[in-house]
């Protein structure tokens, strides 16, 4: 299965990955080949039912 | 007078008795076309009138013998059912429904089920099994455009697997930044971004607390990166994790960002499984 891991308190996704469920990936949700493929710019919504876009972050520094 | 000793109809002669033979032969006469008849349909009038026609009678030389017949026209038969493994015959119907409810597993065969794009085969010349040509295992470090990578540490620092490109390597996972991979034999690439400072990249067996596959020491640059490759096998399921060794505390020290509208990219393995 092609899903996403999340943090619920912040809505971010922390992963995305194709297998079958792991037990360390208790916040997930399974998504389509789209949200995968573009994950980091997406977060969950305030319903935790499914993904929505995020705002570009700003450019770190370069050390 | 001549009275014909017959046992069988084909030796009555139609002409006897003649007329003006004697009464007194009548009886002999009587008895022999008994003798005749019953010789001639032995089994015929026991327990059950004789009731076809002469014409059926006629046809019996064009029926099929029991041995070998060779039919003609359309032959029909009942059909067998589902399930019969008896010697009955079996019907076109009974064709269709074996066709229409064939399966794989059926043939002893194994499911198609979860192997898509896979190829049916054998590799040990006795069972069959699904295989990929590209059986493939292919993490990355995904991060925002924009977004950096957090300050190494001096000494050994776990990097980031936070994405699945491609798994068809049944068994293979991520989670936690490590990789689990099943027994086999494996080629490995990969390459990771570093930082500032001295450095090196490395596929690490984290089961067995060992290095399998590195870079050359690197001289660390803000947009430097190191590249392994190698080739390793595993008698069980292992866990791996890409590690750096770092000599200094580097921000941004696995990579910085590159900031061009798209996502970076600071870390990307690709483990291919060799056919056992």
């Amino acid at each position: 299965m092609k899903y996403v891991t999340f943090n619920p308190g912040t809505r971010e996704l922390t992963g995305a990955y194709i297998q079958p469920l792991r037990a360390e990936h208790a916040n997930f949700l399974e998504v389509s080949d789209e949200e995968h493929a573009n994950w980091v710019n997406l977060r969950m919504n305030a319903e935790l039912t499914g993904t929505e876009p995020v705002e570009p972050v700003d450019a770190g520094e370069d050390s | 007078m001549a009275i014909e000793n017959a046992n069988w109809i084909a030796e009555l002669d139609a002409n006897y008795p003649a007329a003006g033979e004697m009464v007194s032969e009548g009886d002999d006469h009587i008895r022999q076309d008994k003798r005749v008849l019953k010789n001639t349909f032995q089994n015929f009038g026991v327990g059950a009138p004789v009731t076809v026609t002469p014409a059926q009678i006629n046809n019996i030389p064009n029926l099929a013998p029991k041995a070998s017949p060779a039919f003609t026209g359309v032959p029909i038969a009942p059909a067998a059912g589902t399930g019969n493994g008896s010697l009955q015959l079996a019907t076109m119907q009974d064709v269709q429904n074996v066709v229409a409810n064939a399966s794989l597993g059926g043939m002893g065969l194994p499911s198609p089920s979860g192997n898509a794009n896979k190829f049916l085969g054998t590799l040990d010349g006795t069972n069959y099994g699904f295989f990929s040509l590209r059986d493939c295992l292919h993490v990355q470090d995904q991060k925002a455009n924009g977004a950096g990578t957090g300050a190494a540490s001096a000494g050994q620092n776990f990097r980031t697997i936070n994405t699945t490109l491609e798994n068809s390597i049944q068994g293979a996972s991520v989670a936690s930044d490590e990789v689990t991979l099943p027994a086999g034999t494996y080629d490995v690439t990969g390459w990771a971004a570093g930082g500032t400072g001295n450095y090196r990249i490395s596929l690490y067996n984290t089961a067995d607390s060992a290095y399998v596959a590195s870079c050359m020491g690197l001289k660390g640059s803000s947009n430097g990166f190191g590249v392994f490759a190698g080739r390793f096998t595993i008698a069980a399921q292992k866990t791996f994790k890409v590690v750096q060794d770092s000599a200094v505390i580097a921000s941004n020290g696995f990579g910085a960002p590159a900031s061009v509208s798209t996502i970076e990219v600071y870390l990307s393995v690709i483990f291919r499984r060799l056919p056992s």
